[in-house]
């Protein structure tokens, strides 16, 4: 029987919603696969959600009242590095260098298995418990030598050289190439460097980087520079003259290339509950823009909506081409 | 590199001035310092716990550990958590060390007698007295 023209316009306009309905879902599968692509990092960076995903710039956000880093909130510059200067050191617990061997046993343990350290720069994995020195030695991030102090670093010292948050777990025979060099340019895995420096390796730079921020915001007499003049200015080592470390133009970048991390998150709450301080480059990443790279809090901003406007317009756009 | 690695717990040291320092404050970062550097660690971690003498040319390293790594220990200072000593006069034309020795310790032996130096529980302990603590 002949179909009316009632019931073919009926069947054409089912098959039309049938279209669009799979061309909407369609859309939306595609548009939310662009919004996590956006979100997750899309290159050969590796940001994290919490960075810029096109300049790697940590978002800035405010600390609650009365929490730790409360009294840093919108300070920029100088004034930021003092105000946090006052928080590292508020309260304070130094504790013995020899006593730091029993905190790395679990502040530098490895996110999946809390019997193996996370040694630094050749990222071997070691048993935990302290063993003399054969597995893991204690390693400063900021060299010994350029601390300024020259009397002595010995396990019943309570020192600058005892701050747990410079001190890593190392394998010893890296200890000896790492040496006292400063940090230099590289790539891939840990080594020395043509110019007296050391290349940290690709997923110990933005480790290496916040324990510097760190040790310059903690101690007033510790300077981070670019001029390699200083840096290899080994005649000036173990004097309160040659507390220099680098390159800073280097780590401000490693910072955002190598991101804050599981492990460095752990590693803070565990000097945390001893030391009674924290690192404030791994809570509030963005702070280091703020200090050494001259950026507002207002450029720092996340903008909310750009997500949701890039959504939107790839959704519209596929809409229309489309139908 | 061609070289004698003798590792034992303790060596009898010549006559004359040495100095106790960090080999990577002692040796140059520059092309022939870093070779010699990179010798070291190849032999020294063969085996680590041990108290090594090296003769390189007519050159003789000894070469010990601390026991946990960086510090400074008796008023020597180490990045590298090791010592090497060093007769000075063997090594003053040599490209490859420093020769600042201000951060090391001089120890100068005069007497006919051999001094002996002794490896123990990660301290260097000389027939003199001196004593390099690290544990």
């Amino acid at each position: 029987m002949a179909k009316s023209n009632v019931q073919k316009k009926i069947e054409s306009y089912k098959k039309m919603s049938r279209t669009k309905i799979i061309g909407i879902l369609v859309i939306l599968l595609i548009a939310m696969f662009i919004y996590i692509y956006n979100a997750t990092g899309n290159d050969t960076h590796n940001y994290s959600t919490d960075q810029n995903p096109e300049t790697g710039y940590y978002y800035y956000h405010q600390a609650s009242s009365g929490t730790y880093y409360y009294q840093a909130n919108d300070l920029v510059g100088a004034q930021l590095k003092s105000q946090l200067h006052v928080i590292v050191n508020n309260g304070f617990v130094g504790i013995n260098y020899g006593d730091v061997r029993v905190l790395l046993e679990t502040a530098d343990q490895t996110v999946n298995d809390p019997s193996k350290l996370w040694n630094i720069y050749d990222g071997v994995l070691v048993g935990a418990v302290w063993d003399s020195g054969v597995s893991w030695q204690r390693e400063h991030v900021w060299p010994n030598s350029r601390l300024g102090v020259d009397d002595s670093v010995n396990n019943t010292e309570t020192s600058i050289a005892s701050d747990a948050h410079n001190l890593r777990a190392i394998s010893p025979g890296v200890n000896q190439s790492r040496s006292n060099r400063f940090y230099s340019d590289g790539n891939g895995d840990a080594t020395t460097t043509s110019d007296g420096g050391y290349y940290p390796g690709d997923d110990h730079r933005g480790d290496v980087a916040r324990i510097l921020f760190y040790m310059a915001t903690m101690y007033n007499g510790l300077t981070l520079t670019n001029d390699k003049d200083l840096l290899n200015n080994e005649a000036l080592f173990y004097t309160t003259n040659g507390t220099y470390m680098g390159e800073l133009s280097l780590l401000l970048s490693w910072h955002r290339e190598d991101p804050v991390s599981e492990f460095e998150i752990h590693r803070n709450n565990i000097i945390y509950a001893t030391q009674a301080n924290r690192n404030p480059f791994i809570d509030h990443p963005e702070y280091v823009h703020l200090i050494w790279e001259g950026y507002s809090v207002q450029a720092l901003l996340e903008p909310t909506t750009t997500a949701f406007s890039d959504l939107w317009k790839a959704s519209t756009l596929l809409w229309m081409n489309t139908f | 590199m061609e070289g004698i690695d003798i590792a034992m717990d303790e060596h009898i040291l010549d006559r004359g001035k040495y100095v106790i320092c960090d080999p990577a404050f002692l040796l140059n970062k520059n092309e022939a310092g870093d070779e010699l550097h990179q010798q070291l660690i190849v032999w020294f971690y063969a085996d680590m716990n041990r108290f090594h003498h090296f003769k390189i040319n007519q050159i003789d390293i000894y070469m010990f550990r601390t026991e946990g790594g960086d510090g400074i220990f008796d008023g020597v200072g180490t990045d590298t958590g090791t010592f090497v000593i060093v007769n000075i006069d063997q090594i003053s034309d040599d490209e490859r060390f420093r020769h600042d020795f201000s951060v090391g310790k001089i120890i100068v032996f005069e007497s006919d007698e051999p001094m002996k130096a002794i490896y123990e529980h990660f301290d260097l302990i000389f027939s003199n007295g001196i004593i390099i603590h690290t544990t």
